[in-house]
């Protein structure tokens, strides 16, 4: 398991991570979510030691990797947005390269890069020159390279940016392989209906801090018990407003575009009884629907960019 | 030298850089026009030489000095002013491509990634003059050099490449861009090279205007102490000795002018020291400094 444990790290004044908590279960698929500037870089690149953190540390079955620099290095493979390659090098010769970053040279370094291009599907470009590649394969020969060293974690920022659909289909294909394979693999990205697709969990962070993270299913249990109830009323307006405010698990109530957005935390049956309350009330409803779950309305709602005028709230 | 060997050998950065840089044809332009400058000028002045014998029937050993004086300053000025280009782009260019970020992943230490930028552009620049001993050599033929002074001047071209090169790392570590890297080692070259020079000609100036000025001695004083750092300065004592020159207008004591060479070598080599050591603390991700202040600029 990989454990963020309270990691702060600021730039001057400005704070990229502040007392960071997450938990990352051994052999998932990982995606690390936010917005811009939300802290997804500077986790990423404290987990791989490229940088220090203020506070805090990061434990990979119980490891630290903060504490001891050699560890990150044994147990990370890091695949940048920035891909790093070398123009002036072939496929093969940037495979063993970095083997040999590692200490591992001559006979292992050729047979170790050989059976991960193959892994890749690269092994008739080996010879190619690496500007001679396009991006797609540019990003699996990086993927190759962070696995040279067999390392348990793997952790690549963006990896499907600048990818066209094909390659993020063998991208995602590749991930899903490596991670059957035993491997944790923890990626960030803005695009969620990849991570969405791909990753058996997810973490949302925001201003340095986590929102909300757990396996895939949770969280759009999650989304979906988020989401509001549009309720369209065609008479006794302040009727329909008493009605929801006397309702417990009527979380937060606005308006929108002549809709009522219900926020309500229950169950399907709660959903059916306030309806019901309604209807016994006189008041006709024309439209009763909760919007389905989706992660972008999610995290476009707790990353607050809501414009709905709120009435009344409880806590959310 | 075991160690030496096998560090060259067990560096992946000096392999790669070895390995790919006979793929370009950067160094062999550099070698190339080196040695036609080398040739070129050498020719022209052993043609005076000659014409003069041919005129007068005699022959000017002593020429042969002044014209060894001038092959070897040469290339030293030549590589002040191209190694630069050569240099600069150690560090910065792989920030630019984003490598050194996954570098400082693997197992490699930022002091074994300066190491091997280091030995690949030493073993370039040495092999740029290495290849100019044959125009030199011509001139060993009509005497006047020994073999100590060979080795000396060999020593000072020594020191001359590794602090021209911890400088440039140096350059390379503390800018984002390689044009910037480039142009802030052009500009510690002349301050060093010739800023030096220029500080220590209007300290004597003011010194021979006025020699009681406690100022002008003070000045004076500094001025030659910068000096000592100046390894063209060194090679033109060592020079000047092969010549039997007095340069007693340098205005120093006995002691400084016997041992100028010796006390350069020290000085250079401390310095030099400290820009590698100072490199390798920048781009040290667990560094002091990256505790306290972060890195932005990785």
């Amino acid at each position: 398991m990989l454990e963020i444990k309270n990691v702060s790290k600021s730039y001057g004044r400005h704070t990229a991570l502040s007392n960071l908590c997450l938990n990352i279960p051994e052999g998932a698929l990982y995606g690390l979510v936010g917005p811009n500037g939300a802290g997804k870089t500077t986790a990423i690149k404290i987990i791989s030691g490229i940088i220090y953190p203020d506070k805090g540390d990061i434990l990979f079955n119980n490891i630290s990797l903060v504490k001891e620099e050699k560890n990150s290095k044994e147990i990370v493979g890091y695949v940048p947005d920035v891909l790093g390659i070398y123009d002036d090098m072939t496929v093969f010769e940037y495979m063993t390269f970095f083997a040999s970053t590692y200490g591992l040279t001559g006979y292992i370094a050729r047979k170790k890069a050989e059976i991960l291009l193959e892994q890749v599907g690269m092994t008739d470009k080996r010879d190619f020159y690496l500007n001679e590649l396009s991006r797609g394969m540019q990003q699996k020969l990086c993927v190759a390279r962070a696995l040279i060293h067999d390392p348990a974690l793997i952790i690549m920022d963006e990896p499907a940016s600048g990818l066209d659909p094909r390659a993020r289909y063998e991208l995602k294909e590749l991930l899903q392989e490596l991670n059957a394979g035993g491997k944790t693999v923890l990626l960030s990205s803005h695009i969620l209906s990849e991570v969405s697709e791909i990753c058996t969990d997810i973490g949302i962070i925001e201003g340095g801090r986590k929102i909300i993270s757990g396996s895939v299913e949770e969280i759009l249990d999650k989304v979906e018990g988020a989401n509001p109830i549009k309720v369209k009323v065609l008479n006794n307006e302040n009727l329909a407003l008493e009605v929801f405010k006397n309702n417990k698990k009527v979380r937060i109530l606005s308006v929108d575009n002549g809709y009522f957005m219900v926020y309500f935390e229950g169950k399907k049956l709660d959903e059916a009884k306030l309806l019901e309350d309604l209807i016994q009330n006189n008041i006709l409803v024309s439209e009763f629907i909760r919007e389905p779950g989706s992660l972008e309305s999610f995290f476009i709602k707790v990353t607050n960019h809501s414009n709905e005028s709120v009435i009344f709230s409880n806590e959310y | 030298m075991k160690a030496l060997f096998l560090v060259m050998n067990i560096n992946p950065i000096y392999e790669r850089e070895h390995r790919v840089s006979t793929r370009s044809l950067r160094l062999s332009m550099a070698v190339l026009v080196f040695n036609f400058i080398a040739a070129a000028v050498t020719l022209i002045e052993m043609n005076e030489v000659v014409d003069y014998a041919r005129k007068t029937s005699s022959i000017d050993y002593t020429s042969f000095l002044k014209i060894f004086r001038i092959v070897v300053f040469v290339p030293a000025v030549l590589l002040v002013f191209v190694a630069p280009s050569f240099i600069s782009g150690a560090i910065s260019d792989e920030r630019q491509r984003g490598t050194l970020e996954i570098l400082l992943t693997t197992k490699m230490t930022a002091k074994s990634i300066v190491a091997g930028k280091f030995l690949s552009l030493f073993v370039s620049i040495m092999l740029i003059l290495v290849s100019q001993l044959p125009i030199m050599a011509i001139l060993f033929l009509y005497g006047g050099i020994t073999v100590i002074d060979i080795i000396k001047l060999s020593i000072n071209f020594f020191i001359f490449v590794v602090l021209l090169i911890s400088m440039g790392i140096f350059c390379s570590t503390i800018a984002r861009k390689t044009s910037v890297a480039t142009a802030l080692l052009y500009l510690a070259v002349l301050v060093l090279f010739f800023g030096s020079l220029v500080v220590y000609f209007l300290a004597a100036n003011s010194f021979n205007m006025n020699e009681n000025n406690f100022f002008s001695i003070i000045f004076i004083k500094i001025s030659k102490f910068i000096l000592l750092f100046n390894p063209l300065v060194s090679m033109d004592f060592l020079l000047s000795k092969i010549m039997g020159e007095d340069s007693s207008d340098v205005l120093v004591s006995l002691f400084w002018y016997n041992n100028w060479f010796y006390i350069n070598i020290v000085l250079d080599l401390a310095l030099s020291v400290i820009f590698l050591a100072l490199s390798v603390v920048k781009i040290k991700p667990h560094g002091k400094t990256w505790r306290k202040y972060g890195n932005s600029n990785l």
